[in-house]
């Protein structure tokens, strides 16, 4: 697989910040601010929340940079975002709001193949998405959104597998009852 | 579909998050205020800037440049004044051309008159003089009462007879380029060989 080489501008940009030149280092967080931002509020379901996980986050870029190796073109995103997602699991679990309970009776009853989502427009889903409770959200982010396995989201939150699947079952149940009640009140 | 969506979403514009933008910087990296570096930094640059405020300070209360000689010559004539009872008048008004070199130093400045004369009698009604000898910078006190090495108060200095060539340093500076001699005839054919010399 031919892998895209990183430009010129972003190899410089890190080399400028390991240097620590500071208008580096704010060149690359406002390239990827607004992204780790919306990415932090999806999973923290507010801004407030969502200012204080990206500055722990970009501390933790600025503090790791030197350890990073630019490879491919995108690749210092990707590093970015998937530091922004851990501080917001680091954050979730601090706040003990990542209560994840097994619920198999649910997940055997709940076929997650069978969610058409296609019906629903993104605004939609957003605001469900800010209502949902912590752990649906966390897993429905890191499954659906992010791309991640269940066997990835149980190391990474540190759960079974077992209870990211039926933690997405409920993610899911949530959303269709949430934006099926709405569109019956708009009918209404 | 929706997944793409929210992605594409992820990267609008969004007020809340533009104003955060600075509140996230600052706690993100902070400025390095306190850095050791910056500090000795600073108080280094404020120990040279008293440096040089003190010393243009310094400078300025002076008046004059520190510890640079300057030479300024100027012409002051020597008139020939018949008024003193103590001196005979000169059978000519003597018109002599001496030359003040100024001597500028870090905190007083002196004019020194060189007369070319080997006997002189002097007097201190205006100035603080002192005579030294010439090339010896053996001061000669005149008496009186010195309130430094080779300084003595004007109204104290007696006039003194003192041979040797003359340096006439005050402490002031002249008020004018003018300095009036009083000669006297001591022997024949020997005019002005003892000036008698007030500062103006």
């Amino acid at each position: 697989m031919q892998r895209n080489q990183p430009s010129v501008n972003e190899e410089k940009l890190i080399r400028q910040c390991k240097n620590g030149s500071r208008s580096a280092q704010r060149e690359l967080f406002d390239a990827h601010y607004r992204t780790s931002f919306r990415i932090a509020v999806r999973y923290l379901g507010n801004h407030h929340d969502a200012e204080d996980v990206v500055a722990d986050a970009f501390i933790r870029v600025f503090n790791g940079l030197h350890t990073f190796d630019v490879r491919t073109e995108g690749s210092l995103g990707r590093w970015i975002h998937t530091l922004v997602i851990n501080e917001s699991l680091r954050f979730l679990k601090r706040r003990r709001l990542l209560v994840l309970e097994e619920d198999m009776a649910l997940y055997d009853d709940y076929a997650p193949e069978s969610f058409d989502a296609s019906d629903f427009d993104a605004e939609q889903f957003k605001q469900v998405l800010v209502t949902m409770p912590a752990g649906y959200r966390t897993v429905f982010n890191l499954y659906a959104i992010e791309g991640f396995s269940h066997k990835e989201i149980a190391q990474l939150i540190g759960i079974s597998e077992t209870t990211s699947r039926s933690q997405l079952c409920k993610a899911r149940s949530f959303i269709i009852q949430r934006i099926t009640n709405n569109v019956s009140h708009e009918n209404v | 579909m929706i997944r793409q969506a929210l992605l594409e979403e992820a990267a609008n514009d969004d007020a809340a998050a533009e104003a955060a933008r600075g509140r996230v910087w600052q706690k993100a990296n902070p400025p390095k205020m306190f850095s050791l570096t910056a500090v000795l930094f600073r108080v280094a640059a404020a120990a040279i800037l008293v440096l040089l405020l003190s010393t243009a300070y310094f400078m300025w209360i002076q008046k004059e440049q520190p510890a640079t000689q300057m030479t300024q010559k100027k012409e002051i004539r020597m008139i020939a004044n018949s008024t003193d009872s103590l001196v005979k008048p000169a059978p000519n008004v003597v018109f002599q051309t001496i030359y003040r070199d100024r001597l500028v130093a870090s905190a007083i400045a002196h004019d020194t008159v060189v007369l070319q004369k080997t006997e002189v009698v002097y007097s201190t009604t205006y100035d603080t003089v002192f005579i030294e000898k010439h090339k010896t910078s053996e001061p000669l006190i005149a008496g009186g009462n010195p309130t430094d090495d080779d300084v003595f108060l004007p109204q104290t200095s007696p006039r003194k007879q003192v041979r040797g060539i003359l340096f006439w340093r005050t402490k002031t500076a002249f008020s004018s380029n003018t300095a009036t001699a009083d000669v006297r005839r001591d022997r024949k054919n020997q005019p002005f060989t003892i000036p008698v010399i007030s500062a103006q």
